[in-house]
This record gives C-alpha cells, sequence and structure tokens, in this order.
C-alpha cells in the first residue's frame, strides 16, 4: 500500500507548469479578492442579490392569488417558492392543494432534516425537505438517498435527482425527486438518506459533519394518469418521426415519440416540444432536472414537459419545430490528439481543440440558449468502443464562446467522438392537437 | 516554515503573496493529483489564493499556513468535482434511468471517495510528506487520534480496492 502511495506522489513531481503562469494565478487570485472587497464596501452586491430574490417572490405571488393562498396555509412553505418557479407543474400541484404535508423532523448529531411535504403521483414522488443546524455550515446536501417501503424493499429502476439546497437564514431548502419505470406498487415510505454539512468554522477546511437518518412517511395517489393515444407519424424534412402517445400526470407529462432509425439524418433532441392550449398558454420542457430517457431511436423513448394535468383546457396540440440533428454519416468528431487538431466536424463548428491530462476541450462561438455537451460514445477508428473508468465533462461560457471539456483516457492517437448533441437545426412546425 | 508573522499575512499584500508563492509548488501537485489538467489546476490556484486572500484573517498561526492551503485547495478541488459529477450524473440518469455507481478501480479514485477528513490525511501524509508528529501539531489533536484516523483511513482505502477488483501489496 505504501509503495503505491509512493508511486501515486510520484506522477505529480514534475508538473510542467511554468513559474511564470502560476504567478499570473496567484495575482488574478489577490486581484479578483480585493476587487471583491471594494464592491463590499460599497454594499453592491447584497443589493442585488436582495432584489433578485424580492422580484422573483412578488411575481410568483402576483401570478397566481391561488398559489398566494396555498403558500400561506402552510408556514414554511415560502421556503419552496424559489424551488419550484421553475415548475409551472409543480406549482399547480401546490395551487391545487395536492402537496401533502408531512412536517416529520429528525435530528442527529448536530443536523436536523425535516420532510416538510411530498407531491407524488403513480410514477414519481417530489420530497421537499429543510436540514437546519445550530452550527454555521457551508455545502449542505443530501446524498445517497434510498426509498424503500416498510418492507425494505426499494423501488425498482427509479432515477434520483439532487439539486444544491437554496440557503436562507441558517435553513437550508431543496427538493429531491424519484421516477420509476413502473407505478410504485406502496404508500409506505422510508426515505433514508445522508446528510452532509460542512463546518464553515475554520473557513472552508472545517469538519465535515455527516449523518445517515430514516423518516417514515405515507403519501397516497390520488391522481389517475390522463392519456392521449396519438399513433402519428410526420415527416420534417425528410425525416421520419413516430409520435405514440402523451401521459400527463401531475408531476410531468411524459411525450412517447421516437425518430426512425432509418432516416437519413441523426436527430438528437426536440428543442421546444410543448403543449399548447386554447389560449396559446405553453407547457414546455423541464428546465431544472431530467429532461428525457432512453435512447432516441428506440420505441420506448419519451421526452419530458411541466406537467398542465391540474388545468382544463378547451383544446390541447402537441407542437415542436426545432430538432437538433445532422447527418447520419457525419454524426461524429474525428479528433487527432497527438497534434490537437479537429479532423472533422460536420458543419466545422467547433476549433481550439487541446487535450493534455485526460481532458480534451474544444470551443465554440457562442450561441444563445445553446449549452448541451456534444460528446457521446468514444470510438477508435476501427469503431470499438474506448470505455472510460469515469465521465467528468464541463462547460465555461465566455462573452463571444462556449469551451466543452471532457476526460477521456486513451493512448490512441486518433479517436472518433459520437455526437450526442450538435449546433444544427432542421426546422418545421408540427401540430398535433389532443383534443 | 515561512519567515513572515501573522500580522504581516494579514495585513500585508506582499506577505500574503510571498507565502502563497513559497508553496505554490505543493498546491499545484495537489491541484493536479484532483484535476489532472494543467489549466485547471492554474485556475484553482487562482481560486484558493482568492479564497485564502479573503480569510487570512481567520488563521490562527502562521505555523499552519501550508497545511490550511493545501486544505482549502482539497477542498476546492472536491467541489469542483462533485459539481462536474453531478452534471455527469443527470446525463447518464437521462439515458438509462438507473442510478449509476461504476467507480474506478485506480487508488486515486479510492482516496477521493474517502470524506474529506481522511482525504485530507492521506494527502497530507503520503503526498506531502508530513510525520505524524507534524501532522498532529498541524491538525492540533493528540498524535495517538491522528495515528488512529490515517490507519483507519488505510483500511477504508484497501477494502475499497479489494471490492472494486483492483490490486494489493
Amino acid at each position: 500500500m505504501k509503495k503505491q502511495l509512493e508511486e501515486w506522489k510520484k506522477q505529480y513531481d514534475h508538473v510542467e507548469v511554468t513559474d511564470n503562469d502560476l504567478d499570473q494565478a496567484i495575482e488574478a487570485g489577490v486581484q479578483k479578492a480585493e476587487k471583491q472587497q471594494r464592491l463590499k464596501r460599497w454594499g453592491i452586491a447584497p443589493f442585488v442579490t436582495a432584489a433578485i430574490i424580492f422580484i422573483s417572490f412578488i411575481t410568483v405571488i402576483n401570478a397566481s392569488p391561488a398559489f398566494a393562498a396555498q403558500v400561506a396555509k402552510f408556514p414554511g412553505l415560502e421556503r419552496f417558492i424559489e424551488l419550484v418557479q421553475f415548475d409551472k407543474g409543480h406549482q399547480a400541484a401546490i395551487e391545487s392543494d395536492y402537496f401533502q404535508v408531512i412536517d416529520k423532523t429528525v435530528t442527529k448529531g448536530d443536523l436536523m432534516l425535516t420532510l416538510d411535504g411530498v407531491i407524488r403521483d403513480q410514477n414519481g414522488i417530489v420530497l421537499f425537505y429543510t436540514v437546519t443546524s445550530e452550527k454555521e455550515l457551508d455545502n449542505v446536501r443530501l446524498e445517497e438517498s434510498t426509498m424503500t417501503n416498510a418492507k425494505g424493499e426499494e423501488m425498482k429502476q427509479y432515477a434520483q435527482l439532487y439539486n444544491p439546497p437554496v440557503k436562507d437564514g441558517d435553513t437550508y431548502s431543496q427538493t429531491i425527486e424519484f421516477f420509476t419505470e413502473e407505478p410504485i406498487p406502496f404508500d409506505d415510505f422510508t426515505l433514508t438518506t445522508e446528510v452532509v454539512g460542512v463546518e464553515t468554522l475554520d473557513n472552508d477546511v472545517g469538519n465535515q459533519l455527516r449523518e445517515k437518518v430514516s423518516i417514515d412517511f405515507h403519501a397516497e395517489n390520488t391522481k389517475e394518469a390522463i392519456d392521449y393515444q396519438v399513433d402519428e407519424t410526420v415527416t420534417v424534412k425528410g425525416q421520419k418521426i413516430h409520435i405514440n402517445s402523451v401521459t400527463i400526470q401531475p408531476l410531468r407529462t411524459s411525450i412517447n415519440l421516437y425518430a426512425d432509425p432509418e432516416n437519413d439524418m441523426r436527430i438528437f433532441s426536440f428543442d421546444d416540444i410543448a403543449l399548447v392550449d386554447e389560449n396559446g398558454e405553453e407547457w414546455s420542457g423541464i428546465q431544472n432536472g431530467m429532461t428525457a430517457s432512453g435512447t432516441i431511436e428506440d420505441e420506448n423513448y419519451e421526452v419530458f414537459l411541466q406537467s398542465n394535468y391540474f388545468e382544463q383546457p378547451e383544446s390541447l396540440v402537441l407542437t415542436f419545430s426545432k430538432i437538433q440533428a445532422v447527418d447520419r454519416d457525419k454524426d461524429y468528431l474525428r479528433f487527432d490528439l497527438k497534434n490537437e487538431q479537429i479532423l472533422h466536424d460536420p458543419n466545422d463548428k467547433f476549433y481550439d481543440m487541446e487535450y493534455g491530462n485526460g481532458w480534451l476541450s474544444v470551443t465554440m462561438d457562442r450561441m444563445e440558449g445553446y449549452y448541451m455537451n456534444p460528446f457521446g460514445d468514444i470510438l477508435d477508428l476501427d469503431g470499438n468502443k474506448i470505455e472510460q473508468t469515469r465521465s467528468n465533462s464541463s462547460h465555461i461560457e465566455n462573452d463571444a464562446s462556449s469551451t466543452f471539456k471532457q476526460s477521456i483516457q486513451t493512448n490512441e492517437p486518433i479517436i472518433d467522438v459520437k455526437l450526442s448533441s450538435y449546433p444544427n437545426w432542421i426546422e418545421e412546425k408540427v401540430e398535433i392537437p389532443l383534443k | 516554515m515561512v519567515n513572515v508573522t501573522r500580522k504581516d499575512f494579514r495585513k500585508n499584500n506582499d506577505a500574503f503573496v510571498y507565502v502563497i508563492t513559497t508553496y505554490r509548488e505543493d498546491l499545484l501537485r495537489t491541484a493536479m493529483a484532483f484535476l489532472k489538467n494543467k489549466d485547471e489546476a492554474l485556475e484553482a490556484i487562482q481560486e484558493v489564493t482568492f479564497r485564502a486572500f479573503k480569510k487570512r484573517r481567520q488563521l490562527k498561526d502562521i505555523r499552519y499556513v501550508k497545511t490550511w492551503m493545501i486544505r482549502i485547495m482539497i477542498n476546492y478541488c472536491n467541489d469542483l468535482l462533485k459539481k462536474a459529477k453531478r452534471q455527469t450524473d443527470e446525463r447518464l440518469l437521462e439515458n438509462e434511468a438507473t442510478v449509476d455507481h461504476s467507480m474506478s478501480i485506480w487508488l486515486e479514485d479510492a482516496i477521493h471517495h474517502l470524506k474529506r477528513a481522511d482525504q485530507e490525511l492521506i494527502y497530507l501524509k503520503y503526498f506531502h510528506g508530513m510525520t505524524f508528529p507534524e501532522l498532529a501539531e498541524q491538525l492540533r489533536l493528540p498524535e495517538s487520534t491522528v495515528k488512529t484516523r490515517v490507519y483507519s483511513a488505510l483500511d477504508k482505502l484497501k477494502t475499497q480496492l479489494v471490492d472494486e477488483g483492483g490490486e494489493l501489496s
């Protein structure tokens, strides 16, 4: 073990970075801190933050008296206003009294976890929780969460989504979402999770607090799904798209559609897919969470929209007009890793390719609203997949450009990376009346 | 040990820059072990300088300054990787609708999966070569506690490596 640790250390004994680069980084860090101090003295930063929260609160309340009334009914629910502001479906569920109050708290060590309430439907459950502590904490979050029934059986085939909690004074609130493929077969749940936080004390290097806790709760689904069978095929610029069905549930709407595998273009996504009612009101894709499930040329593919379950529209139309796609025989990027060159790019959108220390990066001109990572499977030139032991990616947005980075470990000099997204669209308005 | 007083470190920008410059190689190597990328490591140096500068008044004793900076770096790198991983996990979920727990069999990945306090110990001891008495002094803990913690962290590493099918010697 010690020998291995020694070897591990040795790998990093010689890093090729110039002293000049290091000095510049240090200088930039000091300058940034000094600049921020100056701003603080003027009181600019705190004022701006307060204004944003204030405005969003007012907007939500003004937008819907019903929402305000519901929020007023449950003390503590205001905390979650910010969290549901990007999801019309979750807002409507609260307005329609479909938010089930749980209000159970467990305390362990210095951490206290409250399960404030849930919204549940047949295939999903969203938990609203709050963490509090006597100690001042940073980086509060839940980890390793599992949901079981009263007998300890775990939910089958589920996806779990976390977001970092929103801080308000000494409380941290957020939601965790669980979605299952099959209907959830029980009403008595146990949430088991690890509550984690880092003591602010001793500035950023404080102790990590971590407590494993469980909360039992009961939540029933009382809402039947609304199904629309569609079974239509539409053709956009020669590309066939099969639309099977639309299922509306309280937490989200799922649209089962898929691209025909025989198409001569590779479709990546339906960027503006939405449901529209007779007044032109739109329910579009999920802003902050799971947007789709499955692969797009498989007949089980589903796209998720914000739910309009609690509305009673006269008419409802499924619509989309922007499909992200490239020619099928050009659906990859080819990189010469050794000479840092892009050998293939369908429309020559990317430039400044770099590869070093296991990270590949490419840059493109910035496009408003386009920030999807283009990197899919990594292949050698014989088309064999190069397996990756880990997959990290990042995205940096500058004023005029966007840079995408992906961890890629390989010894191949030239690789192909299948596209999973690409800034090219075929456009044509499709409208399918549902009712 | 740097030859700067705590007062200078807190009040005098040049003294602060002098101290962090003294340890820049240590910070860089730590960042590289996490981030594997020169540019990101330099960005990390900038960010850690920023954080350390903002919090320099909270440093209790100038003797602890090297450990203090390395710990800020470890924390920063962890947060950064966590953010990147969260993005990746969501993408995986979109495709597979199951939670992916695949982990690397590498020692380094195993270290990065330890909890932060253990990670810090392994880094300080095996990466930055601190002895048990030094660790005890730096972390203000009894030497026996430090030893227990280091050995238990090593045990966790061994278990993880065995679980993941890695080799051991």
